[in-house]
């Protein structure tokens, strides 16, 4: 090969060879450029995103503060290892404000499975004896408390109507399953800094306790009893139980008597506790005053036979009865040294005068009965003793009265002639104006409707039988005349 | 074959380079030049700018790290407080307020008054709430009653004002009533019972969920998800 061409093939190889080179420096060049600008848009797209994520960080630590400040009402529904040990004392003490103490309490809570990731279950047994209304007022207590309770199962046995005789009101046999959670957090929250965050805090208050009244379980209002009956127990009553007021009204009835007796328990502690003569006096006063209305009123339910229903009859003797006799005893052997207090016997004239007047004549002097042992003492009172004498007027009264009517007087007939002495056919024997029938009872007037009578010391007046009451008579003779 | 040329210098044709190799050369200096060029263009232009705007969004994406680290942090924080009240909702949501419940039930036990309408009584009552899913069943309420009367028509007076009442609510609606008469006791009044079941069965935990104010809410219906094919409503 001529060296013109040498260098010829020289020329090219070596432009060749530059033209690679240069072409391999472009290429790689603008790979990086390629590579650099990915990485450009990659970024420009995290920082993007970063900038979206990062507007909303206000708003995240305002859900942050709302959800600490929150966490606490969780933790009080679902609470702490430490609180399950309160517990136990919490149902006890619900049981004992509801009227009743557990028979069993049982904890299950090995048998359960940890639930979920931050909450344990605990279960509990209970068993005991109550009444629907005692059971409703527990219930709401466990269901109304801050800690979240569950009632899962429950059993209730009704009392048999052979218990109904007990002392007691008859209670049933309950045993429920009880379920609450305790807080065992599995995750680590540890709290992130935010600053500022009282003042943060303090400005969203107001969301805080709207997001913790939401999380809060809304609570039942039980409003008690009412009146009404408690559907386990049996509401039938004897044939001769007599009368016929609704259950309703027998429950109704006791409530407001024992309610009563409640305040008059209320006020004679208070009473017996006041610091000052003038007090003392005062509350003594009034509670002669309501314990004579509900003796008055005791006596009338005694006298109506009006309570069948077993369960109010029992809560009526004990509730009521019981209560206003205990106050009695204890206010009268304070008494006793001086006899009745004025406020006691004026409050039973009134109570004796209103029998009288709805001519409860009995229970006229059963209200003197409860004063009598203490008029002796009362009597040589000056101040007492008028009233000590009207009492005793009216006793009188309502002696007379009930001594009249067991004397018996068929009034036949009456008959009036014009100009003559009237006669009444009583008993089947004429008689005239003043004369007497028996020791006691003088004829003062005979009218053609009535015939007045004089009977110690009191005008007492017997009306004459209508027809139709005389043939009702006269064919309830002919029935008792058959063998 | 050997050519002479045998003419005079000042005739002879002059020695000058080739067109074809110029051009060649011209072409190859023209190739290698333009790639030095745009290497040259591409190096301290292109890439230079390219790489001072990665520099300024590496600097911006470190100065924006630490929000973001602390931003995620606070996410985490969240999503934990949001787990225990999810936990929350679902352990309270499946809560029978009993104590409602039981004083609705008295409530219409007494609607009966003395025996006008109906004079109902219960003997036990056991309530379950064992959840099953394979059954679709959510817990049950079973009672035996009496009902004191000689008519059995009392025995639907009374599941009818069960049905109506609120106690109901949360219940699916009972069953049509059964019953047997017992023997007559001369010595109550009345006479003449009928016993009966009273059963119910719970409805499912969102078919009961009630509002602040003790009301049951409106019950949204879950999507519908068709098997083939199917799109999400």
């Amino acid at each position: 090969m001529s060296p013109e061409k040498k260098k010829k093939f020289l020329f090219i190889g070596g432009s060749l060879l530059l033209a690679a080179g240069l072409g391999t420096l472009i290429y790689y060049q603008r790979e990086g450029i390629e590579q650099r600008r990915a990485e450009v848009a990659a970024l420009k797209k995290t920082i993007e995103e970063d900038k979206l994520v990062l507007q909303k960080t206000p708003d995240l630590v305002k859900q942050v503060i709302i959800q600490r400040e929150t966490d606490s009402v969780i933790k009080q529904i679902l609470s702490d290892e430490k609180d399950v040990n309160e517990l136990s004392r919490t149902l006890n003490r619900f049981a004992q404000e509801s009227g009743f103490t557990f028979s069993t309490v049982k904890d299950d809570s090995r048998v359960n499975k940890k639930n979920k990731d931050d909450f344990e279950r605990v279960s509990y047994t209970l068993s005991f004896d109550a009444d629907a209304f005692q059971l409703l007022t527990f219930l709401n207590k466990l269901e109304s408390h801050t800690r979240f309770m569950s009632i899962t199962t429950m059993k209730l046995q009704a009392a048999g109507r052979n218990q109904y005789t007990a002392d007691s009101v008859p209670r049933h046999r309950i045993t429920l399953d009880l379920e609450t959670y305790v807080y065992a957090p599995t995750g680590n929250t540890t709290e992130v800094k935010i600053d500022q965050y009282e003042k943060k805090r303090d400005l969203l208050i107001s969301e805080i306790s709207k997001r913790a009244s939401e999380l809060r379980i809304p609570a039942y209002e039980y409003r008690g009893q009412r009146a009404r009956r408690d559907p386990w127990i049996d509401p039938r009553v004897p044939v001769d139980g007599g009368p016929t007021m609704p259950i309703e009204e027998q429950i109704a009835l006791v409530d407001g008597l024992a309610e009563k007796a409640d305040e008059i328990t209320k006020i004679w502690e208070e009473a017996k506790s006041a610091d000052n003569l003038i007090k003392t006096m005062k509350l003594r006063s009034d509670l002669e005053e309501r314990l004579a209305l509900l003796e008055e009123e005791i006596r009338r339910v005694d006298a109506g036979g009006f309570l069948v229903f077993v369960p109010a009859l029992k809560r009526y003797e004990r509730g009521v009865v019981e209560v206003t006799r205990t106050v009695r005893d204890q206010m009268d052997s304070g008494d006793a040294a001086d006899g009745a207090s004025t406020a006691l016997l004026r409050e039973t004239f009134e109570a004796m005068d209103r029998h009288i007047q709805a001519q409860e004549y009995e229970l006229a002097l059963q209200a003197f009965n409860t004063v009598e042992s203490r008029l002796g003492l009362a009597d040589q009172d000056p101040l007492k003793e008028p009233l000590v004498k009207n009492i005793r007027e009216l006793r009188h009264l309502a002696d007379t009265v009930l001594a009249f009517e067991t004397i018996p007087l068929e009034i036949q007939g009456v008959a009036l002639y014009e100009g003559r002495a009237p006669v009444v056919l009583i008993n089947g024997e004429p008689l005239s104006e003043g004369e007497m029938i028996g020791e006691e009872l003088l004829i003062q007037v005979i009218a053609t409707d009535q015939v007045e009578f004089a009977f110690r010391g009191l005008i007492l007046a017997r009306p004459l039988a209508s027809e139709e009451e005389a043939q009702k008579q006269q064919q309830q003779k002919k029935k008792k005349a058959r063998p | 074959m050997i050519l002479i040329n045998l003419l005079p210098d000042e005739y002879r044709q002059k020695r000058r380079t080739p067109v074809k190799l110029l051009l060649a050369v011209a072409a190859v200096v023209a190739v290698n030049g333009t790639l030095a060029a745009y290497w040259a263009w591409t190096a301290f232009g292109v890439s230079a700018e390219v790489r001072s705007e990665l520099t300024v969004l590496q600097d911006q994406r470190a100065s924006l790290d630490p929000q973001v680290a602390y931003h995620r942090e606070l996410e985490k924080e969240s999503k934990l407080f949001e787990a225990r009240e999810k936990t929350l909702k679902e352990i309270t949501v499946k809560r029978i307020p009993w104590t409602r419940k039981l004083d609705e039930l008295i409530d219409v036990v007494n609607v009966g008054g003395d025996g006008e309408k109906y004079l109902v009584w219960l003997d036990d009552l056991t309530i379950d709430q064992k959840e099953s899913a394979r059954t679709k069943s959510y817990g049950t309420f079973k009672a035996t009653a009496h009902s004191g009367s000689s008519s059995f028509a009392h025995i639907a007076n009374f599941l009818d004002d069960v049905e109506r009442s609120q106690f109901c609510e949360d219940f699916q609606k009972p069953a049509p009533p059964e019953g047997s008469q017992t023997s007559k006791d001369e010595g109550l009044m009345p006479a003449e019972v009928w016993n009966f079941e009273l059963q119910l069965a719970l409805k499912a935990p969102e078919e009961r969920l009630r509002g602040p104010d003790g009301k049951l809410l409106p019950v949204t219906e879950k999507p519908k998800v068709e098997k083939k094919g199917g799109k999400k409503q």
